[in-house]
């Protein structure tokens, strides 16, 4: 399928131009005049617009509403004309509200009520299903009319979610949807960076492995010196000492030559003189000349023993001179190797210097684009709760539908336990605190509350007021602090986390308290404590209850919990702390909290809080959701069903490998700690 | 790129005509938009370095191609004649005047 409205409703046209049915009456009226105001402004421009090499928003309309004439219920081409006009006159009413629509001037819900608005929700669902980014997703609903329902309901959390209503509002009038997103460049950069590292690092290794090899061959070389080790003088080389044992072989041997040598021509001489005397001597004495001649063979043998001495020798000094000629190869075989390993480690390096300069840039890159994740991790975060409504949302709002009976049952158990009468009172009040008098759902007070809860600690000035013997007047420090002059005294000083600050004014506007038990209670840090951390968790509960669908929010006027919130609570001293105590008091289920989160976190090394901060906003707002629904958010000594399908259903929604079926089970009461912080300045 | 006589030149002259022709036919119906899309990358093209000579080749090209720009092409490639006409008098009338001017120089 073409990914471009504007290719769609291109290729519709071309089709609709191969037909008999003539539908070109009104378009090519359409077209004419846009390129016609169009030529008014800039000729060469409306040239390109009629060669489509630029958009003009007036064709594209015209073409998609051929587009959506042409198209049959079931998504084939109609290119004959057989009920165009009933479909031209459907797609046109789609288009335009739709347009009302993504221009605020039309509630979703008659938006939807409408036979136009069911085809865009149909169209929106069938993009969907061909999105990339969710090819994993719906891949996992193997059964057709599952997917497209899922597509479906997806499509109507699609078109309400902010971000994807701009982005099909920007459809309707370019083509790319989804294209040039920042958060694709951010995931391209980090792939090419973590290609880029792995890569380093594989040269690091490498050049690790080039230096130990030179390191070897330079160590047998230095056997060729006569001193190898320079920490060790005394040691002579190993090749040194043999070749210098051949080398006096070899003068021991040259020593034998030379005396040999020098004997033969002594004897030589001796041999001249004997046959000089042979001639002088008479021929007649034959005893002597017989005495001559025999001396003369004796000297010959002589030399003839020290020529032989002298082969010998010579023989020696080839073969000893042949160890040395191998041993003088080898260094020089040792020289080469050394010389091209330096080499290869100097191109090596430079090669590895060369892509640390790029890491480095796409490091910084990446950083850059940062910033920009925020918003992608906030759309994330919408996903969450899309993929919360759909597939999942039966099991879960369940389960939430469960645990605030029992959180509403227990606080109200737990005031009719309560034998202090301000106490009593204050925990009825709890109790009460987020329903109207018919039992409802109060979202004004959910939202009070929340607001109230998230802001950040800081001190106020409360005092009983005068006028009210049930109210106290509350002051919150200026931003620049208290006046160097006049300013409250230090008893009057009370240093307020958000959800202390948050109990105080609930308590303060039901005018049922007298000022002095507030005052009093402000003054009992463990109270404030152990109280406030109650109530966040119960203003958490209650908010993600009354915000937990498209219709319930409608009627509370209770927003989802944002990217943000999620942020600020898992921030702030009293949020974090809430979900330690929560993680802490659920520790046996943190390997099923990793497989439903796709991490290793829960069940690594570390405290909860170094845990919490390691994972992403994401995961932090799966927690949340998780722990919710599994009750773990909720008031003390509570028990609940199992995180069981809850985490498992979550886990394959966001495409992990997460079976946590394992997970089923659990139902331990879970105490929220007492993380407010609350002292009197 | 765009011819730098297309803004002010004969080129922002003959792409308006061409237009208008091409707006005319789609409005009317007599060319399509796969016509429309692959006649206007043809002007685009043939006009990015079209010298004032080349004009008549290309109208007849193009007319030879789509038929809507036939009237186009009668009305300008006589205009050519005309113009290479006029400037051949004005080119002459010129030497005349220069003649008269400056007899001796003859």
């Amino acid at each position: 399928m073409a990914d471009t409205l504007r290719e769609v409703a291109q290729e519709a046209v071309a089709k609709t131009e191969r037909s008999t049915f003539d539908y070109k009456t009104d378009h090519g009226k359409q077209v004419a005049g846009a390129l016609r105001a169009e030529a008014d402004r800039d000729v060469f421009t409306t040239l390109q617009i009629a060669a489509g090499e630029q958009v003009s928003p007036a064709i594209l309309r015209a073409n998609v509403d051929v587009s959506i004439g042409i198209l049959r219920a079931d998504g084939s081409v109609d290119a004959t004309g057989t009920g165009y006009a009933e479909r031209l006159v459907r797609a046109k009413g789609a288009v335009d509200r739709a347009e009302k629509y993504f221009d605020d001037q039309v509630d979703f819900r008659d938006f939807l009520g409408t036979t136009e608005g069911k085809v865009v929700v149909e169209s929106t669902g069938k993009f969907l299903l061909t999105h990339p980014a969710l090819t994993e997703y719906f891949a996992n609903i193997t059964n057709t009319a599952q997917r497209e329902n899922a597509a479906k309901l997806l499509a109507e959390q699609y078109l309400q979610d902010p971000f994807a209503r701009e982005k099909v509002r920007q459809a309707l009038l370019d083509s790319k949807l989804n294209k040039g997103e920042v958060g694709d460049d951010y995931s391209e950069t980090e792939a090419k960076r973590a290609e880029m590292d792995a890569k380093s690092k594989e040269l690091e290794a490498t050049i690790r492995q080039l230096e130990a090899e030179t390191k070897l061959l330079k160590s047998r070389r230095a056997e060729f010196d006569r001193t190898p080790d320079l920490r060790n003088p005394t040691r002579i080389g190993t090749e040194f000492t043999t070749i210098a044992g051949l080398q006096a072989t070899i003068a021991t041997q040259e020593g034998v030559v030379a005396s040999k040598t020098s004997q033969i021509r002594t004897t030589q001489a001796a041999i001249a003189a004997l046959r000089a005397q042979y001639s002088a001597t008479d021929k007649s004495d034959t005893a002597a000349r017989s005495s001559i001649q025999g001396d003369i063979t004796t000297k010959n043998g002589e030399i003839t023993l020290a020529q032989g001495d002298i082969d010998t020798a010579a023989q020696k000094i080839a073969t000893e001179q042949k160890k040395i000629d191998a041993y003088t190869e080898d260094r020089k075989s040792y020289d080469d190797k050394i010389e091209a390993l330096v080499q290869k480690i100097k191109s090596t390096k430079e090669d590895k210097q060369k892509m640390s300069d790029e890491l480095r840039e796409l490091t910084m890159r990446k950083t850059r684009l940062e910033a920009g994740k925020g918003r992608n991790e906030e759309l994330a975060v919408a996903e969450i709760e899309n993929i919360f409504k759909k597939g999942v949302e039966q099991e879960l709002m369940d389960r939430l539908d469960r645990a605030k009976a029992a959180a509403d049952k227990a606080m109200e158990e737990s005031a009719a336990n309560e034998k202090d009468i301000d106490e009593k009172q204050y925990l009825e009040l709890r109790a009460k605190r987020h329903k109207t008098a018919d039992g409802k759902i109060d979202g004004k007070a959910i939202k009070e509350d929340f607001a109230a809860m998230k802001k950040d600690s800081t001190e106020y000035h409360v005092i009983q007021d005068p006028a009210d013997k049930n109210k106290v007047l509350i002051v919150e420090m200026p931003a620049n602090g208290w006046p160097a002059t006049g300013g409250p005294s230090g008893s009057e000083k009370y240093y307020l986390t958000g959800p202390e600050f948050a109990m105080l004014q609930m308590m303060n506007n039901t005018n049922e308290f007298g000022g002095g038990f507030m005052l009093g209670k402000l003054k009992d840090a463990e109270w404030m404590k152990q109280q406030s951390q109650d109530f966040a968790s119960q203003v958490l509960r209650e908010k993600m209850y009354a915000s937990r669908g498209w219709l319930r929010r409608r009627q509370t006027g209770v927003k989802r919990l944002t990217s943000a919130e999620i942020v600020k609570i898992k921030n702030s001293t009293w949020g974090g702390q809430m979900l330690e105590n929560a993680l802490e008091a659920n520790k046996t289920k943190a390997a099923e909290l990793d497989k439903a989160l796709g991490s290793e976190l829960l069940t690594g090394p570390g405290s909860w809080r170094e845990k919490l901060g390691k994972l992403s906003n994401k995961q932090i707002g799966l927690l949340v959701l998780l722990l919710g629904t599994s009750g773990a958010l909720l008031a003390p000594a509570l028990t609940f069903g199992a995180l069981g399908s809850a985490g498992s259903a979550l886990g394959t929604a966001l495409g992990s490998s997460s079976t946590a079926g394992a997970i089923a089970g659990g139902g331990a009461g879970l105490v929220i700690g007492h993380a407010g912080r609350s002292r009197s300045a | 790129m765009q011819n730098d006589d297309a803004s002010t030149g004969f080129v922002h002259d003959l792409q308006k005509k061409l237009l208008n022709d091409v707006i005319a036919a789609v409005e009317s119906g007599d060319m399509s938009m796969s016509e429309m899309r692959e006649a206007a990358k043809f002007i685009l093209d043939k006009t990015k370095t079209i010298a004032e000579a080349d004009v008549d080749a290309f109208l007849k090209e193009l007319s030879d191609k789509w038929s809507v720009f036939k009237n186009t092409q009668v009305v300008e490639g006589g205009k050519a004649v005309e113009d290479k006409e006029k400037e051949v008098i004005d080119k002459l009338s010129a030497y005349i005047k220069d003649m008269d001017v400056n007899p001796a120089t003859n």
